[in-house]
């Protein structure tokens, strides 16, 4: 496993958009935060706090669960994962170097969820800085951020999970974006408005409205159970698709 | 390490591509697969590396692949030349390629250096032509110094300078006692690069044999006789039960296989010899022989 992981990170690393995209995810992150705390004080026209507007809630207008470019950004790094290995065919020189396909597959999944983690936790810091400066912006405890922004890891982790599962049905690295994308910020959106009003049960079903309301901290077992579903069921079926398909 | 194909077989849809077809590869020696397009080639090296999944299995010196601690130091393979990242430099592939077995930066130059793309080592290889990429990819393929090599192709955009070294490289890796198992449609330059030939058509096996032996299977091996009495020569061939045609003004073309049994009928029969040769075929006069009408994508003229 240690090999494959180096392998992993040196397929990674040595390509010049994954440094691209994570840079311009913690940049787009920073300016975000900046451009919010910028609309905030232009709205409201006074320097003193916002009542309800706490650092978590300001940080999630800025970042990466709702904040759809970010999301874009670090998706796109775990499509490549899988989808430039297919695009390119490199995948056949991996597995010839790993035939058991469970150890690359778990190799890509660790190695990418890091890097795309880590570039959060840099955004998050640079967002975080830009926002605590705002007067408006109101301050609360360490820990009540850090539920938070525990909570937004795992649905980083989830996404990234499925990402990673459509590219590989797909081999197709931009339908890994893209489709998870057009749902969480399209389709779930109309679904709920459209459906719901007819079968109740339907946006309770979402995976990304759950892992949404999850984030915000509704509900969170029910929430954290649906998404983690959906993620289960896709990671599954990805895994075994990945196993047993022609290289 | 000799690696043993037992029954591969692989369907797709309603063809199937690769029959039951079982060989064996000894080391030391170069063994040329050879076989007409969409005979199966490209797909047995697949399923015998585990790309692709169908029946049957490879035994890598008794063992499947995925038994070995370290692929990389069994087998290196390079089935294209154009499976890289176009935005990675070329040295950061190989050392990419080199992290499962923990290769040194050394190595990657030194292998760089010994395929001739030392000058290019921090380009991305988007720009490089096909017979760089094959460089690049025989790179990655012996990178680990495998003990076996699977090569399909390797030869395709080789300029005639490139495929000499290319022989004089896989004879001498196979000498080194490993094993050498080459594809390609080069049949002049296969004959001199292998020892050895699995020849498939259809995928099913047509042959498994040292050259030699597969380019005697040929109908167009004789002995051509010149002599300026072909008439009498003819007739005393004729009475030892040997088939002579008329070849050019003075020659006979004689369906034996030894030179020395047309001698010395000539001689007992008191006939002037002016020439004794054994003709034998090439090999891509036997492949033609052996596998015409079995092509998938013949052209009008050929099927």
């Amino acid at each position: 496993m240690t090999g494959a992981l180096r392998y992993e990170w040196r397929r990674i690393s040595s390509i010049r958009a994954t440094w691209i995209l994570a840079a311009c995810a913690v940049v787009l992150s920073g300016a975000f935060a900046f451009l919010f705390g910028a609309a905030i004080t232009s709205a409201t026209g006074s320097d003193s706090e916002v009542e309800g507007l706490d650092v978590s809630l300001a940080s999630g207008v800025s970042l990466s669960t709702t904040n759809l470019i970010v999301l874009i950004l670090l998706g796109t790094i775990a499509a490549q994962a899988f989808g430039q290995e297919y695009r390119h065919g490199t995948i056949r020189l991996t597995l010839t170097e790993f035939p058991k396909r469970t150890t690359v597959f778990i190799a890509k999944v660790a190695v990418c969820c890091v890097v795309i983690l880590a570039t959060f936790v840099v955004g998050t810091v640079v967002a975080y800085l830009i926002l605590s400066t705002n007067p408006q912006v109101v301050s609360e405890s360490g820990s009540t951020f850090l539920t938070y922004f525990l909570r937004t890891c795992i649905y980083l982790v989830g996404f990234s999970l499925i990402v990673f599962a459509i590219t590989v049905l797909t081999r197709i690295l931009a339908l890994g974006v893209i489709i998870p994308l057009a749902f969480a910020g399209v389709a779930e959106t109309l679904l709920a408005s459209l459906v719901g009003n007819y079968v109740s049960w339907l946006p309770d079903t979402l995976p990304f409205l759950s892992g949404s309301n999850f984030v915000a901290g509704n509900d969170m077992v029910r929430n954290g159970l649906v998404f983690g579903g959906w993620v289960a069921v896709l990671t599954v079926a990805g895994y075994i698709v990945f196993e047993r398909r022609d290289a | 390490m000799s690696v043993e194909a037992i029954g591969l077989t692989k369907v797709f849809g309603s063809k199937t591509a690769v029959k039951d077809l079982s060989f064996t590869l000894e080391p030391g020696v170069v063994t040329g697969f050879l076989g007409p397009n969409g005979s199966g080639k490209s797909t047995t090296m697949r399923l015998m590396l585990g790309l692709d999944r169908g029946e049957g299995e490879t035994k890598w010196e008794g063992r499947r692949l995925t038994d070995h601690p370290h692929a990389t130091k069994v087998v290196g393979a390079h089935l294209d030349a154009r499976f890289f990242n176009p935005n990675r430099t070329a040295r950061a592939h190989l050392r990419m390629l080199g992290a499962e077995a923990n290769i040194p930066n050394a190595r990657v130059d030194e292998v760089l250096d010994l395929v001739g793309l030392t000058s290019e080592a921090k380009k991305r290889p988007k720009t490089f032509s096909l017979g760089m990429g094959q460089r690049l990819g025989l790179a990655g393929a012996i990178l680990a110094n495998p003990k076996v090599l699977v090569l399909d192709e390797p030869a395709n955009g080789l300029d005639p300078q490139s495929i000499q070294w290319l022989r004089d490289f896989l004879r001498f890796y196979a000498s080194s006692g490993n094993v050498v198992f080459v594809s390609s449609h080069l049949l002049t330059e296969m004959q001199h690069m292998a020892e050895h030939v699995v020849v498939i058509s259809q995928g099913a096996l047509i042959a498994d044999e040292p050259v030699s032996a597969f380019v005697n299977r040929s109908t167009q091996n004789d002995v051509l006789v010149r002599t300026p009495d072909r008439t009498r020569l003819a007739t005393a061939l004729s009475a030892a039960g040997l088939i002579a045609t008329e070849d050019g003004v003075d020659g006979l073309a004689v369906q034996v296989g030894d030179s020395r049994q047309v001698g010395d009928i000539a001689f007992a029969n008191g006939v002037a010899v002016h020439e004794l040769t054994r003709r034998t075929a090439s090999l891509e006069e036997v492949f033609l022989e052996l596998t015409t009408g079995s092509q998938d994508y013949a052209t009008g003229g050929q099927s």
